[in-house]
C-alpha cells in the first residue's frame, strides 16, 4: 500500500474517530518530506498514545539527531486508541508513520522504547496492526529490522523473541552507529545476519538470537548459552562520557493538540549518586554527568524560541543535586520571568532555597507539595537507603504551612524488605502528625489542609541491591491494603489511595523474568491484552487465562526471588554497577546500615572501571 | 487541520504568539489567562475559509508580524488579513448572528431522490437532532426559523448545498444534522463522510448582514 493509499483510508476513518489529531502529525518542527533515494528508513514507535508518547523527551532527542544525519530520515508512530484501531481493521489499514503516511512494513528499522513493563503488550499490537511477524526467526531479509531501547531493555529477556537487536544504556551516539551499519547494508546489500553480527561488536549491543538460556530440571535458569562465537560474553552498556557533548533538540515537535506535558523540557544532569536501593535509575544511569549552565541556558532559550511553549520543565533524578542549581535557576527564572513562562522544577529538595523560589515563583497559587518518604519508619527507610529524614519532612512542612500551602502529597511503597505492620503503622502515623502540625499552626482551623497518601506496591527490579528478594504475595499486599486503610478511616482530612496489586504482580514478572515471559506475552496479546498499563482498559481476565496457559504462576522466579550468587535470567547485560556492589548493598540494607551519597565519598559501585566518575568525593 | 479542536486553535495561536514575540494583556483575577479569543468554535472535522481571531496586546501588530506568525503555524492555517478592533468589553463572538456553509456528500441518487431533495426546505417544519443540554441524549427539534437560506443541487454523484444557519452566542445551529436530515429525507444512504466548510460569519447591523469584523468602522 502506498501513502496516497493510506491517505484516502485515513480520511475516511478520522471523520469517526476520537482525537483525530493524533494520527495526522503536520505539527511544527517535525520533519516531513520527500524520502531521498537510498537513505535508512527509520520509524521511532511509542507503545503507547500519542499525548504520553509526545510527552517524553527521549524520542525527540533520538529523533531529532537521526534526522540530523545525511544517511536517514526519522519517523514516528504511536499506539492507536482503541477505536481507531477497530477502524484500521476494518478498513484493512496498516500502521503508518504520521510524517509521511508510509506503512510501517516498508520501513528498513523500526525502534520501539521501553519506558514500562505494562506497554509491553502494545509493542505486539503495533507490529501486528503494521502486519509485520511478531517473532524475530519469522522474518525474512526484507522485513525491518525490529530494535528496542530505553531502560527496560536492561532485562529484555521477556521481549527476546520478538527483537533482532536490544540496545542498552546512553542512546544518542548508539543509535546512530546502529543507523549507520544498517544504511551500509542497504548500500552494499549485505544479509540481516552480517548485520546482526557487526553490530554486535558496537558498545550496548544485545543480539537475543546470539544466544539460548539453558534451565535446569526445574526449569531455573542456569546459564546463557553462545549461539554465535564472535558474540560477545557480556554487553557492556554504551556510555557517553560528557553529556554537554551529547546531541540535545533545539526544535521540539510541538504537537497540535494537548498532551500529557505541554513544555520544554532540559535534561540539566543524567544519574543520581543518592544510591535510594530500590531504585532502577539510580543504578542504570551512572555516572552522575551534568550539563553546564550556559549549555543549559542556551537550550532551555532556543527551545522556548522554537516552540512558543509557556513552561520550562528541568529534567533529572534529583534536581537540586546540580552543583550549580541556584545560580542557573536564578539565572532561568529571570529570563522566563520576563517573558511570562513558568518553570517548573520537579523532584526539588525542600530546602530554604525552594522555598524561596517556590514562593518567588508561583505568586499567589500554591499548588500541592509532594514528599516521597516511600517508608513508614526510620528504620525502613535506612534499610532502602532513603535519606530523607521525619525532622527534615517537619521543617520543611512548618515552612509550608507558614507560607499559606494547604496541602501535601506523600507517596511510599508497601512490600519492602523487612517491612513489618509497625512500618505501615508509620506510614499512618505520619499522615496524623502532619494533620496535627497544621491543625496547630492554623489555630485549630483544620479544615484548610489536607494530606493526600499514595502507596504503591513494591516492585523489585534488577541491577538494584533489592534484585534478590521476593515481591510480596497478591495476599500479602491485599491484607496490607486493608490494613492501612482501616487506619486511614480514622483519621479526617487524610486521602489514602494505593495501587491495584495484580498489576504489580505483573510487572515484576516482567522486570525480573526470563525467555520464558515471551511465551506469555504472546498469549496475553491474543487473548486481547492491550493498554494494560490504563485501568479502564485492563484486561484481567485475558491476563488469568494467559498466566495460566504460559504455566506462570506465584512460583516463578521473578516473583519469589533468587538465592545471592545464584545465576540472574538478565545477567548477559553488564550495567555497569557491579553485582558485588549491590550484593553488598543489599546485606547492608538488612542490617538497616545506610550508605552515603557519592559525593561524601566513592562507595566503590564499579561504573569508573568503564568511565571516569566526575562526581565521586567531590564533597569529602 | 480540519481536526483541530477550538481548544488547539487556541493554544496554536498563543504559541506563535509566543514564538513572533507578541506579548499578551492578561485577565486579572486568580487565575491569571491571556485575553484571547476564537470567534465562534467551528466543529471538529469542519473546514473554514473565514475565521476570526481578537487578541489585545500592548505590541503594534502589522503585516510583518502577521507573515511572522504565518511562518509559525503549520500548513493549513494562516492569517489573512488583520484589523484593530475598539478596546471594549464584549468580544467579537458576541456580535456574530449567522454563518454560512458549504457542503458536499458523495452519494448515488435515483432522479426521484433528486427531486425530494429541492422539497426538503418546502416542509413546514424541519426536524433536526440535536443533543439535549441536560440529558445529552438526542431530541428532535425544529430548526426552520434558524435556517436563513438553503440552497442544495445535485451533481456528478454529489448532494452539494449552501446555507446560511444561526451561529450566534445564544442559539446555534450545526450544519451536520442538518445535512443528516436532508439525507434522510430524500432516503439517501450516505456511504461516505459529509464534508463541510465554513464560508463567513456574519452580523447585524442597521438591521443589515454584514461579515463580523465590519461591525466595527474601520479603526486606526
Amino acid at each position: 500500500m502506498n501513502c496516497n493509499e493510506v491517505q484516502e483510508k485515513l480520511d475516511r476513518i478520522l471523520p469517526r474517530v476520537e482525537k483525530p489529531a493524533r494520527y495526522i502529525g503536520e505539527e511544527p518542527n517535525s520533519v516531513i518530506r520527500a524520502p531521498r533515494e537510498g537513505e535508512l528508513r527509520f520509524a521511532f514507535c511509542f507503545p503507547d498514545s500519542y499525548e504520553i508518547g509526545m510527552s517524553y523527551l527521549g524520542m525527540q532527542i533520538l529523533y531529532h539527531g537521526l534526522n540530523r544525519t545525511d544517511f536517514c530520515y526519522c519517523e514516528r508512530a504511536f499506539a492507536p486508541g482503541k477505536d481507531m484501531i477497530d477502524e484500521m481493521r476494518a478498513e484493512g489499514l496498516p500502521l503508518f508513520t504520521l510524517e509521511t503516511k508510509t506503512p510501517l512494513s516498508q520501513f528498513d528499522m523500526i525502534g520501539f522504547t521501553l519506558q514500562y513493563e505494562l506497554c509491553y503488550t502494545n509493542i505486539l499490537l503495533m507490529l501486528n496492526l503494521a502486519g509485520i511477524p511478531l517473532n524475530a526467526k519469522d522474518r525474512g531479509e526484507d522485513d525491518p529490522i525490529i530494535v528496542c531501547g530505553g531502560p527496560c531493555a536492561f532485562n529484555a529477556e521477556p521481549l527476546a523473541d520478538f527483537f533482532d537487536i536490544v540496545l542498552v544504556g546512553d542512546g544518542e551516539l548508539q543509535l546512530k552507529e546502529l543507523a549507520k551499519l544498517a544504511h551500509q547494508r542497504k548500500t552494499e546489500g549485505f544479509s540481516k545476519e552480517e548485520l546482526l553480527l557487526r553490530a554486535c561488536k558496537l558498545p550496548g549491543v544485545y543480539i537475543p538470537s546470539f544466544y539460548q538460556p539453558q534451565y535446569d530440571e526445574k526449569g531455573r535458569y542456569l546459564r546463557m548459552h553462545k549461539l554465535h562465537p564472535q558474540a560477545p560474553d557480556q554487553v557492556r552498556k554504551a556510555i557517553i562520557d560528557d553529556i554537554n557533548e551529547a546531541e540535545f533538540p533545539e526544535e521540539n515537535i510541538v504537537p497540535l493538540i494537548e498532551v500529557v506535558h505541554d513544555r520544554s523540557v532540559i535534561e540539566i544532569m543524567r544519574g543520581c549518586s543518592r544510591g535510594c536501593r530500590f531504585c532502577q535509575a539510580g543504578m542504570l544511569y551512572r555516572p552522575v554527568r551534568q550539563r553546564t549552565p550556559e549549555k543549559i541556558a542556551q537550550l532551555a532559550q532556543k527551545q522556548l524560541e522554537s516552540s512558543g511553549n509557556s513552561e520550562l520543565s528541568l529534567l533529572s533524578l534529583s534536581t537540586s543535586d546540580h552543583t550549580e542549581f541556584e545560580p542557573l535557576v536564578l539565572q532561568l527564572m529571570d529570563y522566563c520571568g520576563k517573558r511570562q513562562i513558568s518553570l517548573s522544577l520537579p523532584s526539588l529538595r525542600l530546602d530554604n532555597f525552594a522555598f524561596k523560589i517556590m514562593d518567588e515563583m508561583q505568586g499567589l497559587r500554591k499548588t500541592g507539595l509532594t514528599f516521597a518518604p516511600e517508608a513508614g519508619t526510620q528504620r525502613l527507610r535506612d534499610v532502602i537507603n532513603k535519606n530523607i529524614t521525619e525532622a527534615e519532612i517537619f521543617t520543611a512542612l512548618e515552612k509550608a504551612i507558614e507560607l499559606g500551602w494547604t496541602s501535601v502529597k506523600l507517596y511510599f511503597m508497601m512490600g519492602l524488605p523487612t517491612e513489618t505492620d509497625e512500618d505501615l503503622d508509620g506510614i499512618a502515623d505520619l499522615a496524623d502528625r502532619i494533620m496535627k502540625l497544621a491543625a496547630a499552626k492554623n489555630q485549630g482551623f483544620r479544615g484548610r489542609f489536607s494530606v493526600s497518601v499514595s502507596v504503591a506496591n513494591f516492585v523489585p527490579k534488577p541491577y538494584t541491591p533489592f534484585q534478590w528478594v521476593p515481591q510480596n504475595t497478591e495476599a500479602e499486599f491485599e491484607r496490607k491494603h486493608q490494613y492501612l486503610a482501616a487506619k486511614f478511616k480514622k483519621l479526617k482530612g487524610v486521602t489514602f489511595h494505593y495501587h491495584d496489586s495484580y498489576t504489580s504482580r505483573l510487572e515484576a514478572i516482567f522486570a525480573r523474568g526470563g525467555r520464558e515471559c515471551c511465551e506469555l506475552l504472546r498469549i496475553a496479546y491474543e487473548n486481547g491484552c492491550i493498554f494494560d498499563a490504563w485501568t479502564e482498559f485492563f484486561n484481567r481476565q485475558g491476563w488469568d487465562l494467559a498466566l495460566q496457559q504460559a504455566g506462570i504462576d506465584d512460583s516463578c522466579l521473578a516473583l519469589t526471588g533468587f538465592a545471592a550468587g545464584e545465576p540472574l535470567p538478565w545477567e548477559i547485560i553488564d550495567c555497569g554497577v557491579s553485582e558485588e556492589f549491590l550484593l553488598r548493598e543489599y546485606n547492608k540494607s538488612l542490617q538497616a546500615q545506610t550508605t552515603p551519597d557519592c559525593r561524601l565519598g566513592c562507595n566503590g559501585c564499579g561504573i569508573n572501571r568503564y568511565t571516569e566518575c566526575k562526581w565521586g568525593n567531590i564533597y569529602e | 487541520m480540519k481536526y483541530i479542536s477550538h481548544l488547539d486553535l487556541h493554544r496554536l495561536f498563543k504559541r506563535s504568539l509566543k514564538k513572533a514575540g507578541i506579548r499578551t494583556d492578561y485577565s486579572k483575577g486568580f487565575n491569571p489567562h491571556e485575553i484571547v479569543n476564537v470567534v465562534q468554535p467551528l466543529s471538529l472535522g469542519f473546514e473554514s475559509s473565514s475565521e476570526y481571531f481578537e487578541l489585545e496586546t500592548p505590541d503594534t501588530v502589522d503585516r510583518a508580524v502577521m507573515e511572522e506568525l504565518n511562518r509559525s503555524l503549520p500548513m493549513g492555517i494562516a492569517f489573512t488579513y488583520l484589523k484593530k478592533l475598539p478596546l471594549q468589553k464584549k468580544n467579537l463572538s458576541a456580535y456574530s448572528e449567522y454563518a454560512t456553509y458549504r457542503f458536499s456528500v458523495p452519494a448515488q441518487l435515483t432522479e426521484e431522490q433528486t427531486r425530494q431533495l429541492q422539497s426538503f426546505m418546502d416542509q413546514p417544519q424541519i426536524m433536526v437532532l440535536k443533543r439535549s443540554k441536560k440529558t445529552k441524549e438526542p431530541v428532535a427539534k425544529d430548526v426552520r426559523s434558524q435556517i436563513r437560506s438553503f440552497q442544495v443541487s445535485y451533481e456528478d454523484g454529489r448532494i452539494l448545498g449552501e446555507c446560511m444557519l444561526r451561529c450566534a452566542s445564544n442559539e446555534t445551529l450545526n450544519p451536520l444534522p442538518l445535512v443528516q436530515a436532508l439525507c434522510a429525507y430524500a432516503c439517501v444512504e450516505v456511504c461516505s463522510s459529509i464534508a463541510i466548510r465554513r464560508l463567513e460569519l456574519y452580523g447585524l447591523k442597521d438591521g443589515r448582514l454584514i461579515s463580523l469584523p465590519e461591525i466595527y468602522d474601520e479603526v486606526l
